[in-house]
């Protein structure tokens, strides 16, 4: 058997073992090390005796099946399925995982990802996308089969294992068009069997069975028959010198396309209908608007507020708000608005993050202490909260101004998502602007920045309520 | 001629350089404005123009004269002569010559060239030169041209001036192409060659310098194949020739810097299909032996059959013995280049007839250990590389790029 470990920081994260390459290998010994961070990733292959599934047993239970070439585990990628039998082991390697009510990650993202395409690399494997995988010990036979295709007529199988059973769909897109079963029994390994179609197809469906065991099946197998390159010749493009936005501009030059088919030309009428069919698709499918995005107009207040209202609906740990206008004292009544709907929301903590422009006291903005003292004496808020409970709500005033607006959901897990609003909340009805969504990496990097400003030095003030 | 005149040259000429009207558009311009005047006319008059320009202009002369000449000689590519004779008559060679030197210098934002030059991917500045000369835009300027051979007639001392002070190398390397009839003295050649700042004005030098041998060889490899009686006499001539020229290139390089020797004999000799023999002997000289052992390990090698012409030149005979033991560093050198090549799939990139046969001469040409070297580091290689079948299924891309590493070292190996 051929075996393949995988460790990080001297722990082994993942052993694999392949069936049927000893001889192929021979005693070629590959060992490939990598340092990533403090530690050393090392991925080490050889021919080792067999083993036995049964000796990894102790800690976990087995799963036996075949996989498919879409699988992430099938590491022979389209050539061959792959028949795996995985011990599945209850204890993750420890440089990996923490275990606890969940197992989660000790390592941080970047690194993580690191170390699987490292893995992908070397064993063909993608654990990104099973990352539970690691600490288990996979066993792999390989059920090889070579598909050609014979012009228009059919294909021709070839492998090198017992089969019985070969059927083959033939499709026109996904439609199925024609269907052959050829019996295989008794041909030597290393067979060779052409199936014909006598309707014209452009993918097909392949199964292989030995003793009624599936081996191998692939669904929507094409082949490529003809090219099209649309090229391009660009002439050199030139700088344009700027003064103030930046060095240069750069304008490439447009150049001329040609467009070369190499291989059988489809009939045009095929090609204009398909051509059509996606051109209309494409005009029903721009109709849609994009729901991530929300453009307002004046006295458009409710359609903004239900936007917003949906992201506070969220359940939600933490609640943060920029918006460097808040203490605009021309906009008070906005301002109060809002915390009045921040005192009702269920959140344990909600951040109101302004700026006070010291250069110009004459506008007299509010300051975080007069917020915190005008919570305390809003009627509507007195009437349903006790008065000495905390509301959760805590005011800064910083030193630096912030343009856009931006509001932020943290829920329980601490995955960030918000939204940019293009205006102040105080102006929100009399303003042209846009509202976006922002999720994952953007979301949590924006809010990372932005979180900065309310930590000190950058603080004049901070006020609870 | 008046003010408007002098605007309506300036913008010709600027849309003409700058591409922004087409060659007939600007022909027309030209007729237009010059009308059926003679040109000796239009210089006396432009010289007036000058006379009566006020005070604070008066700096623009220079810049006016080079101008207008250049506009004049594009109505009339042949009036070189005329227009030599009568910018002489009245005394306005030197605010030609003036203008210029301007124009080349490059430090005035208005009246300038910006050229970029595409030598940058050649590590061998001589090979850059050998296949582009004749393409460095000359019909594009010829008027630029025509001007600067008004001024190598007239004054060669300035022209010189201005031959140095080329920022943008426009004038050198249109010297390079036969089509300026300007010759160049060996005495201007040596500072080019000397400006260890600038490699591709190095290597223009040397270019100009072997010009005339290299043209010798050519006619000699005519020649070479005949025989009979009156061609032989004819061969015996031009080797006697050759002998000449190479004494005048010894001449010069002697009063280079060593590794500028190295560097300019070595690009000639990659470059060029022939090359006198006594090129390698200065190559092998003791003096310069280690500058060429550096040349052959920068990026100028890059390919086998570079690798056969530094094993011409390593085996060509030399009298004195002290350098025969030497030889091995240099072999060996050129073992670590091939080697390096395969490492790095570089200068190698498949192995068909061509390379075979170049491969086999290789071999013939290396001593013993140095073969008995690289068949080590080849197989050592090959030991190394992802090419069995649990390769070709679980990490193809790998595979595929060490599948064709392979064919190359096993054809290698197969001759060694």
């Amino acid at each position: 058997m051929l075996e393949q470990v995988i460790s990080y920081g001297s722990e082994r994260i993942i052993t694999i073992y392949h069936k049927g390459f000893d001889k192929d290998v021979g005693n070629r010994h590959k060992k490939v090390s990598e340092k990533l961070g403090r530690f050393q990733l090392v991925f080490e292959e050889k021919v080792v005796p067999d083993e036995e599934p049964a000796k990894y047993m102790l800690n976990g239970w087995s799963i036996k099946g075949l996989l498919g070439n879409a699988n992430a585990l099938n590491p022979y990628g389209e050539s061959a399925c792959a028949f795996l039998e995985q011990i599945v082991s209850i204890h993750k390697p420890n440089c990996l995982f923490t275990e606890d009510k969940e197992y989660k990650l000790k390592v941080d993202v970047p690194t993580f990802q690191k170390i699987c395409s490292f893995s992908k690399k070397y064993t063909g494997i993608d654990f990104s996308k099973t990352p539970m995988s690691f600490g288990n010990v996979l066993f792999y036979s390989s059920f090889e089969t070579n598909l050609h295709a014979l012009k228009e007529e059919g294909i021709i199988v070839k492998g090198n294992h017992a089969c019985d059973l070969i059927i083959v769909h033939f499709k026109q897109n996904d439609m199925v068009v024609c269907t052959r079963m050829i019996e295989a029994t008794g041909f030597p390994p290393g067979w060779e069997i052409e199936v014909l179609s006598n309707v014209s197809w452009n993918n097909h469906d392949i199964e292989i069975y030995d003793d009624e065991n599936l081996v191998y099946f692939y669904k929507g197998i094409t082949y490529l028959r003809n090219i099209v390159m649309n090229m391009t010749v660009l002439q050199r493009g030139h700088d344009i010198p700027l003064k103030k936005l930046g060095k240069a501009f750069r304008v490439e030059d447009q150049g001329s396309s040609t467009k070369t088919t190499i291989g059988e030309k489809r009939p045009i009428i095929q090609e204009k209908l398909e051509r059509s069919e996606v051109s209309i698709r494409r005009k029903l499918n721009e109709e849609e608007m994009n729901q991530d995005t929300l453009f307002v107009k004046p006295n458009e207040i409710q359609k903004a507020m239900d936007f917003i209202q949906k992201e506070l609906k969220k359940t939600s740990k933490q609640i943060w708000l920029f918006d460097s206008y808040f203490s605009d004292r021309n906009g008070l009544h906005y301002s109060l608005d809002w915390i009045r709907i921040f005192a009702f929301l269920h959140a344990d903590e909600k951040n109101i993050v302004f700026f006070n422009n010291p250069s110009k006291p004459e506008r007299n903005p509010v300051t975080a202490k007069e917020f915190s003292y005008l919570t305390k004496e809003d009627p509507t808020i007195r009437m349903k909260k006790q008065k000495d409970k905390s509301l959760g709500i805590r005011f800064y005033q910083t030193k630096q101004y912030i343009h856009d607006r931006f509001l932020f959901i943290l829920d329980k897990e601490e995955f960030v998502t918000g939204i940019s609003i293009g205006t102040s909340l105080n102006s929100l009805d009399s303003n042209y602007y846009c509202i976006h969504k922002l999720y994952k990496g953007s979301a949590r990097h924006i809010f990372d920045e932005l979180k900065q400003f309310s930590n000190l030095p950058n603080i004049e003030d901070i006020s609870s309520v | 001629m008046n003010r408007d005149t002098m605007n309506e040259f300036k913008s010709i000429l600027h849309d003409k350089w700058n591409k922004i009207q087409n060659y007939n558009t600007i022909n027309k311009r030209i007729k237009k404005v010059f009308g059926r005047k003679p040109s000796a006319i239009w210089i006396k008059e432009f010289s007036n123009f000058l006379d009566h320009l006020p005070e604070e202009e008066r700096r623009r002369k220079p810049l006016y004269t080079a101008v207008f000449a250049m506009v004049l000689l594009k109505r009339n590519l042949d009036e070189i002569d005329i227009v030599r004779l009568h910018l002489k008559k009245h005394r306005l060679i030197s605010f030609l010559y003036g203008g210029l030197t301007i124009l080349v210098k490059g430090n005035d934002s208005k009246f300038r060239f910006n050229i970029s030059w595409s030598d940058g991917s050649f590590e061998n500045k001589y090979e850059f030169l050998r296949r582009f000369v004749g393409e460095f835009y000359y019909w594009d300027y010829i008027e630029f041209f025509l001007v600067a051979e008004i001024i190598y007639k007239e004054e060669s001392e300035k022209f010189q001036e201005i031959l140095m002070s080329d920022q943008s190398k426009l004038l050198l390397l249109n010297l390079c192409s036969f089509d300026l009839p300007i010759h160049i003295p060996t005495h201007w050649i040596i500072p080019l060659m000397k400006d260890k700042q600038d490699s591709l004005r190095q290597n223009i030098g040397y270019y100009l310098l072997t010009k005339k041998l290299r043209s010798i060889i050519q006619q000699l490899i005519i020649w070479k194949p005949l025989q009979s009686g009156e061609k032989k006499t004819k061969k015996v001539e031009l080797l006697g020739q050759i002998k000449k020229e190479i004494l005048i290139v010894e001449d010069s390089m002697k009063q280079l810097d060593e590794q500028t020797q190295a560097s300019l004999l070595f690009n000639y000799m990659l470059s060029e299909t022939h090359w006198p023999r006594d090129f390698a002997k200065w190559l092998l000289n003791p003096k310069l032996r280690k500058w060429f052992m550096q040349e052959i390990q920068n990026k100028k090698v890059r390919t086998l059959k570079n690798v056969m012409v530094c094993l011409q030149i390593i085996q060509t005979r030399v009298t004195t013995s002290e350098q025969l033991h030497r030889k091995e560093n240099l072999y060996l050198t050129l073992v670590d280049v091939i080697t390096n090549f395969i490492r790095e799939r570089q200068g190698v990139y498949q192995w068909t007839e061509d390379e075979e046969w170049t491969f086999e001469q290789i071999c013939h040409r290396l001593p013993a250990i140095s073969k008995a070297k690289l068949k080590r580091q080849l197989s050592l290689i090959k030991k190394g590389l992802w090419t069995s079948r649990i390769d070709e299924l679980v990490r193809f891309d790998m595979y595929l790029k060490d599948k064709v590493t392979q064919t190359i070292i096993e054809g290698m190996l197969a001759q060694l």
